[in-house]
């Protein structure tokens, strides 16, 4: 074998050759005190490379740090604000359309259920004539629902418009934060 | 570099997420030391790298969100002190490297046989004596080669992990940590 080459020196001292190879290069050196010499002058430098001493820092460099750093950021995301957006309508649309007791809601919004109420009717009418299997459901769907809305109805009836809206805002801050811890339990995974 | 473990790491991470700042802090306890080895090493002025090294810590925190934990958190903060480097560097107008440009003709040099009348430069050196020279021989080679330096000997990265920092192949991160060590081996020669 010729003397080794640099590159040679530095893939055996890495380990970073086949058994084959590192078995040549070992037979080599041990015949060439010239390569022997180069590898161990190469070992020693790196040796020393890789003990070399700690730059001084501060004691309170930690702290120093911890004391500049902003509390983490909370980005909402578009989708989250969206998903947000998206149920308090809902149950803005709920307490107008299926609260409806007299008396226990401003008159606006008594009207305002009203003809959303009949607006749903008519598309479920409309959507009934078109599609024979999807009327039979409705009406069963209509049939099950009017019970339960009497009944919610009775119970709010039985509620002040003050206690209604406390609930409402409740459930709904309850149905935000809910959301928002499981999203944090399941936030890591973001791209670097 | 640390003896903290991978999945440590990724619990303090979660934890930060949380809002545990204390975990950020032991985090912050266990990067500190080898992070301002290298910009230390990088930039020469200890004010200097105290300072940088407080921020990489600030703009991890603030952006802990978009790390990914299938990467090591070490390589993610020694990815943003690098770019903080390069920042200075570009703003101080001080020239700064392509890793993926060849410094010479490929680094020709690598693949020469060892000189008949090679001397032995390091040797003759005790160890002490030979880091303290390495230090000043680091200054004076082009900082693309030292950062791969010192993240290989003082920092203990590995050539994956570098060519992942630097998006390199791994063959031409090696070829440069080679060439580093070479260009100290000649500093070293000429050093009186």
């Amino acid at each position: 074998m010729t003397c080794l080459k640099i590159a040679d020196i530095y893939a055996y001292l890495e380990e970073d050759l086949s058994p084959g190879q590192k078995e040549k290069i070992e037979r080599h050196i041990d015949a060439c005190p010239r390569c022997r010499e180069a590898i161990e002058e190469r070992k020693f430098l790196s040796e020393a490379a890789s003990s070399l001493p700690d730059l001084d820092i501060p004691a309170d460099f930690t702290a120093r740090v911890m004391a500049k750093i902003a509390p983490a950021k909370r980005h909402l995301s578009v989708w989250l604000i969206a998903f947000t957006a998206g149920l308090s309508s809902l149950a803005l649309l709920l307490t107008l359309v299926v609260i409806p007791g007299e008396g226990n809601l401003p008159t606006l919004w008594t009207s305002l259920s009203h003809a959303l109420w009949g607006y749903a009717k008519n598309a479920a009418v409309l959507m009934a004539r078109l599609i024979t299997v999807f009327s039979v459901a409705g009406k069963v769907l209509s049939s099950l629902f009017h019970p339960i809305s009497k009944g919610l109805s009775l119970l709010t009836s039985l509620i002040s418009p003050g206690v209604q809206i406390f609930i409402m805002t409740l459930t709904l801050v309850l149905l935000i934060t809910l959301f928002y811890v499981l999203r944090k339990k399941f936030m890591m995974g973001e791209k670097t | 570099m640390s003896s903290m473990n991978e999945e440590n790491e990724k619990k303090l991470v979660r934890r930060t997420l949380r809002g545990e700042k204390k975990a950020f802090e032991m985090l912050v306890r266990n990067y500190q030391q080898s992070l301002l080895n290298y910009i230390g090493r990088m930039v020469g002025e200890r004010e200097l790298a105290l300072d940088f090294t407080q921020e990489v810590f600030v703009r991890a925190y603030a952006s802990l969100r978009s790390f990914d934990p299938r990467y090591k958190f070490s390589a993610w903060l020694f990815k943003i002190a690098s770019n903080l480097i390069i920042d200075h560097w570009r703003k101080k107008k001080i020239p700064t490297f392509s890793l993926s440009e060849p410094l010479d003709a490929d680094g020709e040099g690598l693949t020469l046989e060892i000189p008949d009348n090679e001397p032995s430069v390091v040797r003759k050196f005790e160890l002490a004596e030979l880091r303290k020279k390495i230090d000043w021989a680091l200054e004076q080679i082009p900082a693309c080669l030292r950062e791969l330096f010192v993240w290989r000997h003082a920092n203990g990265l590995s050539y994956e992990e570098m060519a992942e920092i630097k998006d390199l192949p791994v063959g031409t991160v090696k070829n440069r940590v080679y060439q580093a060590k070479e260009a100290i081996r000649e500093l070293l020669e000429t050093k009186p």
